[in-house]
C-alpha cells in the first residue's frame, strides 16, 4: 500500500480551493453563528497496540503525545493536518526482533465532520492517511544501535470537545489508528509484520479562531421592529444586545432629525 | 565563527548514532546436535555482529566474542535441539553456539540473505575447544631448515553459510603467532594450536630441496601434544 503523499497534497489542496471559494458565498446567509476558521490541539495520548501481529504481540502500552490544526472549509466539514509521538517498551522480543523500545512518530493528513450538538458540546470524526515511521532501539548493553521500521498510517480519530470559551476547549480523542508498514521479512513471517494496530485515547486542549463577522452581519440586518415585537424573555443574548444598539441608533437618529427641523 | 563551527562539530560527534539496517528481520534456524548425534538442550545461540573491536593494529577477532557488538537475535535450545528466532540485519553475522565447554559458529554473509532472509540449517554439530601442541624434533641430525603448513579446525576460521550449506571458511588461515620455519635453532620446533575437536590436524612440512611430507593427527580432547620426528 504504497503513500504518494504529492498526489493527496495536491488533491487538498484543489479541494480546498473548490470548496473555500463556495464558502465565501454560503457564510453571507447563514450564521447566527460565528463561523469556526481554525483549529489547533495540542494532546498526550495513551497507545494500545493490538492485534495479531508484531506490535500487538510485542509492545507494551505506551504514552506520546500530540498536535493537529484543522482548517474547517465548508460548513462543518474541515482538513488539517497532524503529527504524533508515541513510546513503547518492547514486552516480547521474539515477536519483534531484538531490540528494547521504539518510538513511534506519525505525520498524516486528515479530513472530517464537525457536529455541533449544543452551545457547549460538540463531536468531531476525520479520517488520516500519512507517513508513520518507529525508531526501534537496542539496550545500551547491547550497543544501543537504532534502526528504523516506517510504513503508512491510516488513523480514525474521534474528538468529543467542551467549549470552556469561544477560544478555548477540552478534547478527549480515541482513535484507532492502522500503520502498513513497508519491512522486508522472511516469508513465514509476512503476515505478522505487514501492519501495526494501536488503539488511543488522548485528552488535550483546542484553541480555537473564529470569524466573527458573521454574527455582526445577522443581528444587525434583522429590523428594529422585528426586535421589538419579539417576546423579551425569549430573545437571545445576540438579539437582545442587537435591540439595544438599534434603539440606541435609532433615538440618535431621531435627535439628529429633531435638530434640523427645530 | 570558529566557536560555532567546534559547536556544530561537537554536536555531530555527540549525535553520531550506531546504525543497524532500516525495514529489514531475518530469521534463523537450526538443530543442534552433540558429537555423538543426540541433541544439545539448552544450548545458547546468539546471533552478533562485529563493529566496533578489531581495528586497533594487533587486535585480533576471536569470533566468540561478543563484548561490545549488538546482538542481533538469539535463543535457546528446545528438548529436541531446535532452535529458532528473528534476527535483526546489519550487514554478515556471526552466530555463535555455546553449551557448557561445547561451542560452534556460522558466519553468515550479508549477501546470502539477499534473496533469502529465512536461513534454515538443518543441523549442527557443537564440538569443545582444545589445546594442541605440534613439535618437531630434530632425531636425524640435519641443519636443514623447514617450513611448515598446517590445516586444522581452527576456533578462528568460521563455519561460512553459502547456497544453503555450510564451509569451512576457505580463505582463512590459522593465524601463527610464529614464524612457519624450523630447525633455525634448537628450540624452534613447537607450535600451539586451539581448534575444535573431534577435528583433524593435517601436518605438511616441506625441506629446503622440496620434499614435501604429510602426517594427520586426530584431535580427541582437550590437551593434546603430537610430536614429528624428522
Amino acid at each position: 500500500m504504497k503513500f504518494n503523499i504529492r498526489y493527496l497534497l495536491f488533491l487538498l489542496t484543489m479541494g480546498w480551493a473548490v470548496i473555500s471559494n463556495a464558502q465565501v458565498k454560503d457564510s453571507i446567509d447563514v450564521a447566527d453563528e460565528p463561523f469556526r476558521l481554525v483549529a489547533f490541539d495540542i494532546y498526550l495520548q495513551r497507545g494500545f497496540p493490538t492485534g495479531d501481529n508484531f506490535v500487538g504481540n510485542g509492545f507494551e502500552p505506551g504514552i506520546g503525545f500530540g498536535s493537529r490544526i484543522q482548517f474547517y472549509v465548508y460548513k462543518d466539514i474541515y482538513v488539517g493536518g497532524a503529527l504524533t509521538q508515541d513510546y513503547f517498551d518492547v514486552k516480547n522480543p521474539a515477536a519483534t526482533g531484538l531490540f528494547d523500545r521504539t518510538t513511534k512518530f506519525n505525520a498524516y493528513l486528515y479530513a472530517g465532520y464537525d457536529y455541533k450538538l449544543n452551545d457547549i458540546w460538540r463531536v468531531q470524526a476525520d479520517l488520516g492517511y500519512g507517513y508513520s515511521q518507529n525508531k526501534n532501539r537496542l539496550d545500551s548493553g547491547n550497543g544501543g544501535g537504532k534502526f528504523r521500521d516506517a510504513g503508512n498510517v491510516l488513523r480514525l480519530t474521534t474528538n468529543l470537545e467542551y467549549e470552556f470559551t469561544e477560544g478555548v476547549s477540552v478534547v478527549l480523542t480515541p482513535s484507532y489508528e492502522k500503520v502498513f508498514y513497508d519491512i522486508r521479512v522472511p516469508q513465514a513471517r509476512e503476515q505478522q509484520f505487514a501492519s501495526g494496530d494501536y488503539l488511543n485515547i488522548g485528552l488535550g486542549v483546542r484553541f480555537n479562531w473564529y470569524d466573527f463577522n458573521n454574527r455582526e452581519i445577522k443581528a444587525v440586518d434583522k429590523s428594529l421592529e422585528e426586535l421589538q415585537s419579539m417576546d423579551e424573555d425569549e430573545m437571545t443574548i445576540k438579539e437582545k444586545r442587537a435591540l439595544f444598539f438599534l434603539e440606541k441608533k435609532e433615538r440618535r437618529r431621531q435627535r439628529r432629525e429633531a435638530r434640523r427641523g427645530g | 565563527m570558529i566557536r560555532f563551527t567546534l559547536l556544530l562539530l561537537m554536536i555531530l560527534i555527540c549525535s553520531c548514532e550506531a546504525r543497524l539496517e532500516d525495514d529489514i528481520r531475518a530469521s534463523f534456524s537450526t538443530r543442534l546436535l552433540d558429537i555423538n548425534g543426540d541433541p544439545v538442550q539448552g544450548a545458547q545461540v546468539t546471533a552478533a555482529n562485529y563493529n566496533y573491536v578489531r581495528t586497533i593494529s594487533g587486535s585480533r577477532l576471536h569470533k566468540f566474542s561478543i563484548d561490545d557488538d549488538f546482538i542481533l537475535g538469539e535463543g535457546i535450545t528446545d528438548d529436541n535441539g531446535e532452535v529458532s528466532f528473528l534476527m535483526l540485519v546489519d550487514g554478515g553475522c556471526y552466530i555463535n553456539f555455546t553449551e557448557s565447554d561445547r561451542l560452534n559458529n556460522l558466519f553468515i554473509p550479508r549477501s546470502q540473505l539477499e534473496n533469502n532472509l529465512a536461513v534454515q540449517i538443518p543441523e549442527i554439530r557443537l564440538k569443545q575447544l582444545a589445546n594442541v601442541q605440534v613439535e618437531f624434533v630434530n632425531t636425524s641430525g640435519t641443519n636443514q631448515i623447514f617450513t611448515t603448513d598446517f590445516k586444522l579446525e581452527s576456533v578462528y576460521c568460521n563455519r561460512v553459510y553459502i547456497d544453503g550449506e555450510v564451509i569451512t571458511d576457505p580463505g582463512c588461515e590459522e593465524p601463527l603467532n610464529r614464524s612457519n620455519f624450523f630447525n633455525q635453532s634448537t628450540d624452534d620446533g613447537l607450535f600451539e594450536f586451539e581448534v575444535l575437536f573431534p577435528s583433524v590436524i593435517e601436518v605438511s612440512y616441506t625441506s629446503p630441496s622440496g620434499v614435501e611430507m604429510t602426517q594427520s593427527f586426530a584431535v580427541t580432547q582437550t590437551n593434546q601434544r603430537y610430536e614429528i620426528q624428522y
